[in-house]
């Protein structure tokens, strides 16, 4: 018996939309969420566009039963994860082995910087209940909890590809049959906390993102949360749920360069790439699709370019940033990419950069202007590169 | 220039190297001193909190930083 | 096809001030706080790589047990780069420097240098670094080390194939309450006295130290 990993489920939450069918309707309107933002209070608020989700923690809660005070991250996650499971019936988490894996970045940091301000001030004020999910790991077990998963519970923090890494780990689990369905992915919520880090580091633009361009800025900051749910076949003859594809390679690789920037000539990347495509046993050639990491920064564009002309040139399938509409979700961002990587293939589409002018130079990069439906879509590679080099490639198959 | 080194090893932390022994024309990025692009981001946030001067495009750093001369010539030309 | 053997070489903890290096004590400076002992540790031991002063305190701590780690052991001479890997969990991923860093921006700062610390695989990130390692590289984060679950995951990925070779372990700190414990696991040919195992890594992990007299005696060749 083989031991494939299918992709039976799928959530997400972003500023395009706060599921899956308002996610697509925003590709094909060719609608970016990237503006001001209405919920994070900073003094940046009119200096730098956001990808925001348009819900406050007050809707989000009201919408899925839970107490408003908990953090911003614990109530994305747990909508998300809620959408990716909604096909499944309560009997199968019950009956099978099973596993949540999230990843994040920030935590329960919205909620400590507003802790902090009142405790900074006055040491016996500011509610405790506010620090008390502070820790990444704290947000993970509560939402395991309220989803009734019990056998495997752990989180993922490798910065910006977490939530690949978190996709990858259930993926092995399922495979070294430890587990039979797992809901891994990631969120992140906007905070002060990492727009200022960000800013401080001049990666930020001040408009809307230009990733792939030779004119970008820099990247906009967004948030959510999106997780897929991993299957084995057992439980797929068992429960006959409609599965979207497969997790067909995957490769994880440290760039070894320095903490914040990538090699120039985009090391780790090409070794990610090449690992996941030998994993999955396909050439390059029968890619259809690469989700790029893409960020919009200098370095990131330019060292993710060059490590995909080192592999691709001169047959390059199709290719985009979905951060130019998403903004960039942090330890999400992996999950987010790898649920519009599952549903290319399950509807066969591609999607678009939001704008492109001119090529980063040097390269032979050119992205899609356009979403496009009724695509051949096969195989999908999807990036994700974070600080401390860590680099991670997904394949994604029908 | 002589302040000026001192602050740049306490705010980039150089624990190995004295004041007195960064050259006041001695390149400080890649060959000289060998610092590195987060360094860089380090000077841009010491011009704003102890000069009060705004560096808002990167692209200016390498010129700006080139040697400690040229700091203190910037310095000079846009302290407030 | 001969059998593989996951074969632990060498391991060292860091913990109250104290350096052991495969349970034997190598070098200790007490009460003194984190920082100042990080520092003492890297001269005492002549390391000479000044991109350590610019690390936060989690960094310097992983940093320097991999150091003594393979004060003994000969890493890059046998194994390609990528085919090293770095699996490590900690209970407060960055919260120590998350903290110093806030507090930094609430008094108008935002330090980049700071900034880039406040993500735990940073630490990962600056061994590899230092000890050009490419390979599979995650960073885990629960309450406490859970020697089972990670001795699983790192074995399936040597089953897979997938590395030759791989540091693994726990580098936690907050405030001034530490502890590291680093070991280095290798695929051979032939079984040695120390396989891989649950068991095994949590008896040297919690093996009560030997001490020598005269505390700052350098390590010697030593088998585990």
């Amino acid at each position: 018996m083989s031991n494939e990993v299918l992709i039976a489920g799928a959530g997400i939450i972003s500023a395009i939309g706060n599921n899956i069918p308002e996610s697509l309707h925003a590709f094909e309107r060719h609608q970016s969420g990237i503006k001001t933002a209405k919920h994070l209070t900073t003094r940046h608020q009119q200096e730098f566009p956001l990808g925001e989700v348009t819900l406050s923690n007050k809707q989000l809660a009201h919408h899925n039963g839970l107490d408003s005070r908990l953090s911003r991250t614990i109530l994305l996650s747990y909508h998300a994860a809620k959408e990716a499971l909604s096909s499944f019936p309560e009997s199968a988490l019950q009956n099978f082995r099973t596993g949540f894996i999230s990843a994040s970045t920030v935590g329960g940091m919205d909620k400590t910087e507003f802790f902090f301000e009142n405790f900074l001030n006055d040491s016996s004020s500011g509610d405790l209940r506010n620090i008390m999910y502070h820790d990444c790991g704290k947000a993970t077990d509560y939402v395991a909890e309220k989803l009734k998963i019990k056998n495997f519970v752990t989180t993922i923090s490798t910065a910006c590809s977490s939530s690949a890494n978190a996709i990858m780990l259930a993926s092995r689990m399922i495979k070294s049959n430890q587990l039979d369905i797992v809901v891994a992915g990631g969120v992140d919520s906007l905070t002060k906390f990492t727009l200022n880090g960000f800013n401080s580091l001049m990666i930020v633009d001040r408009e809307q993102c230009k990733p792939l361009d030779q004119n970008r800025n820099g990247l906009n900051l967004g948030e959510g949360a999106a997780y897929l749910v991993l299957i084995n076949e057992k439980v797929q003859r068992k429960i006959n749920l409609s599965v979207l594809c497969k997790l067909s390679g995957y490769c994880n690789t440290n760039d070894s360069h320095h903490p914040t920037a990538l090699s120039d000539e985009g090391n780790g990347p090409y070794s990610a790439m090449l690992g996941a495509l030998k994993m999955s046993g396909l050439q390059p050639s029968q890619i259809n699709y690469i989700n790029m990491h893409g960020t919009g920064t200098q370095n990131n564009d330019s060292a993710e370019g060059k490590a995909i002309e080192r592999i691709f040139h001169p047959e390059y399938p199709s290719l985009s940033s979905t951060k130019s509409f998403t903004g960039h979700t942090l330890g999400a961002s992996g999950a987010v990419e790898a649920v519009f990587s599952a549903l290319a293939i399950k509807h066969n589409i591609v999607y678009p950069n939001f704008s492109f002018k001119e090529p980063i130079s040097g390269l032979n990069i050119i992205p899609e202007m356009k979403f496009r439906k009724q695509a051949e879509i096969n195989h999908v590679l999807s990036n994700s590169f974070g600080f401390g080099g860590n680099c991670t490639s997904l394949v994604f198959s029908k | 220039m002589q302040d000026l080194k001192k602050q740049i090893v306490e705010q980039l932390n150089l624990k190995d190297i004295k004041p007195e022994d960064i050259g006041d024309d001695q390149p400080l990025f890649i060959e000289g001193l060998g610092l590195d692009s987060i360094d860089a981001l380090e000077l841009i946030v010491l011009l704003q909190q102890n000069y009060g001067i705004k560096l808002t495009k990167a692209e200016e750093g390498p010129k700006v930083f080139r040697t400690v001369r040229t700091m203190a010539e910037y310095i000079s030309a846009n302290k407030k | 096809m001969a059998a593989n053997f996951y074969n632990v070489k060498g391991f060292c903890k860091i913990t109250n001030n104290a350096v052991f290096v495969n349970g034997r004590i190598q070098h200790e400076v007490p009460q003194i706080p984190f920082a100042q002992f990080a520092e003492e540790t890297y001269k005492h031991f002549k390391i000479s790589y000044p991109k350590f002063y610019k690390m936060d305190n989690l960094s310097k701590l992983g940093f320097l047990t991999t150091e003594l780690l393979f004060e003994n052991l000969q890493l890059k001479a046998n194994h390609k780069p990528d085919r090293i890997g770095i699996i490590v969990s900690n209970k407060s991923s960055s919260l120590d420097t998350d903290i110093k860093y806030y507090n930094m921006v609430k008094k108008g700062v935002a330090s980049p240098a700071v900034f880039v610390y406040t993500l735990p695989n940073i630490l990962i990130g600056e061994i590899c670094i230092r000890h050009n390692i490419k390979g599979e590289n995650t960073f885990f984060v629960s309450e406490e080390y859970d020697i089972p679950s990670n001795v699983n995951y790192v074995n399936g990925l040597f089953e897979s194939g997938m590395m030759d070779a791989c540091i693994c372990g726990w580098i936690e700190l907050m405030n001034e309450e530490y502890e590291s414990f680093l070991y280095l696991v290798e695929k051979e040919k032939v079984k040695n006295l120390l396989e891989h195992s649950a068991s095994n890594i949590e008896k040297i992990y919690n093996q009560k130290p030997s001490v020598y007299a005269g505390v700052n005696a350098r390590s010697e060749k030593t088998d585990c």
